[in-house]
């Protein structure tokens, strides 16, 4: 499957502002992922000034963060502090939540996804998911990774084995599964099915995986595998995880954001962050005197 | 939120604060069997350091514990290795005290000094020094830590003279020279503890404040 361009999308070709197709000239010569950078990092997602409302309450308040690309970016924070919600803000999941409303702007590559006209199935394509709980279909192994790229449209038998084996090999399950392709997903062990799901994320060919939580209810050997996997897809993926174990995000984040009641409170190197933060807040959080 | 590792923490740093009161006796009695000639106390000096030495390992088997369990992070990190690092620091210092101890041993054998060449105000300066580097590090006091670094050239001021004073007198009275050569190596030791006394305060600094003071650089 040829990689995506952040172009494709949209449903109709058009300017992140003014809702038509910006002209050729006017787009940006060099992509903004190669002029934006953080600490030597180009820049794959802005977001400026995002806000975040569940009815009348707000969930995020007007987030202002750089993440940057082919690196792994941890959020942390206590529950209800937002970071859930910030980070499903960067696929649009919350517009399936009813009366969610969204103020301000994440741009993925410099388009604002929140733009009229975007095609969220293609930004969510682009923009992989993998949540806390495993969620295999009860489907084989093999239509569990294929799923995807039958959705967008790919039905050859021998292009989709290829697409299966490369994504089951990046999840770093090929080995364990290979002859087992045709067994239920739902027969494998929990971190061999969140496994599965990030092979899923993977066989669509996004440029950014979201995690929420994908270690949390695995036991310490499939945490261990699930982090390294982390580690070695960064090489070619942004990723973006929520955690709340905090040695977890030292482990395996290049960059800290440490959200608390809706905002972002301290945005910087992983290193940074666990060794010598600049807020208090932050010190107390992650020294567990906070509460 | 009260946390286990915090008592822990602080039950380590009291360790380390009563391994410090060892050593800061063990300088003194070094300096006073120095100036008072007093070969009882050089004996209880020995004694002294093989206490200072089990410290050194305890402390150090319950930090590298603690690193491993309590996987600390930011303040509690920083105080966690500056209390590792200050325990190397500290059982350095009782090998000082040791070393000035074993000159004043062999200048026992030597007729009394005809002056102190400011030793005895070397001596007190460089024990204010440890002292106050050591209360900086117990109150978490990076302000008092700074102060270490600013008054460490005092002591590096009377190392200097001393050098050039007991060379002199030397070159006059080669008579002097046993004893010179081994009123050097009380100055040099004393110059020594001064030094580590700043390394402490560079931790304190690094410790409380993230900001690394080291080599002249400020961060």
């Amino acid at each position: 499957m040829r990689t995506m361009s952040v172009l494709d999308m949209f449903e109709f070709k058009t300017d992140e502002e003014t809702g038509t197709l910006p002209r050729k000239e006017a787009r940006p010569k060099t992509p903004l992922s190669q002029i934006e950078t953080h600490e030597g990092q180009p820049i794959k997602i802005m977001t400026r000034n995002l806000s975040v409302f569940y009815g009348i309450n707000q969930a995020l308040i007007n987030v202002t963060m750089d993440i940057p690309q082919k690196a792994v970016t941890a959020l942390i924070g206590p529950s209800g502090c937002g970071k859930s919600t910030f980070l499903r803000s960067l696929n649009r999941m919350n517009d399936s939540i009813l009366g969610a409303r969204t103020d301000g702007k994440v741009l993925i590559d410099g388009i604002n996804i929140y733009a009229p006209g975007i095609n969220v199935v293609a930004l969510r394509r682009l923009a992989g998911m993998v949540f806390q709980k495993s969620n295999p279909f009860p489907k084989s192994i093999f239509d569990n990774v294929a799923y995807g790229p039958r959705l967008h449209g790919i039905q050859n038998a021998s292009v989709l084995e290829e697409l299966v084996e490369e994504a089951l090999k990046k999840a770093a399950l090929w080995e364990e599964v290979k002859d087992r392709l045709g067994r239920s997903a739902l027969e494998l062990s929990g971190g061999q099915q969140q496994r599965v799901c990030i092979a899923r994320a993977l066989a669509v060919n996004p440029e950014i995986v979201l995690m929420d939580e994908p270690a949390s209810a695995l036991d310490p050997i499939s945490t261990a595998k699930i982090e390294e996997l982390i580690h070695e897809l960064k090489k070619n993926y942004t990723i973006v995880i929520v955690t709340h174990n905090m040695q977890q995000a030292a482990r395996v984040s290049d960059f800290t954001g440490y959200f608390y009641l809706g905002s972002l409170v301290e945005f910087g190197t992983t290193k940074k962050i666990f060794t010598t933060p600049d807020k208090k807040e932050t010190e107390d959080y992650i020294t567990g005197r906070f509460g | 939120m009260k946390r286990h590792f915090h008592d822990e923490l602080k039950a380590l740093k009291q360790k380390l604060l009563s391994m410090s009161f060892l050593v800061e006796s063990a300088l003194e009695k070094a300096v006073e069997a120095f100036l008072g000639r007093n070969e009882k106390l050089i004996l209880e000096i020995f004694d002294e350091e093989e206490t200072i030495n089990q410290f050194e390992i305890e402390i150090d088997d319950q930090g590298h514990a603690l690193l491993a369990v309590g996987q600390p992070m930011a303040f509690d990190l920083r105080s966690l290795t500056a209390i590792l690092k200050i325990n190397t620091d500290l059982e350095r210092l009782g090998d000082h005290a040791v070393n000035i101890a074993e000159r004043a041993r062999t200048l026992l054998r030597e007729p009394p000094l005809p002056e102190d060449y400011d030793l005895p105000k070397m001596a007190r300066a460089t024990l204010h020094l440890f002292r106050q580097a050591i209360d900086s590090f117990m109150n978490d006091d990076a302000d008092s830590a700074r102060n270490v670094l600013l008054s460490d050239d005092e002591v590096d001021l009377y190392n200097d003279n001393l050098f050039k004073r007991i060379t002199t007198a030397m070159q006059k009275d080669p008579s002097l020279v046993k004893t010179g050569v081994n009123l050097m190596m009380i100055g040099h030791n004393l110059e020594r503890t001064a030094d580590l006394a700043t390394n402490i305060a560079e931790d304190v600094i690094y410790m409380k404040q993230g900001k690394e003071v080291r080599h002249r650089i400020e961060t």
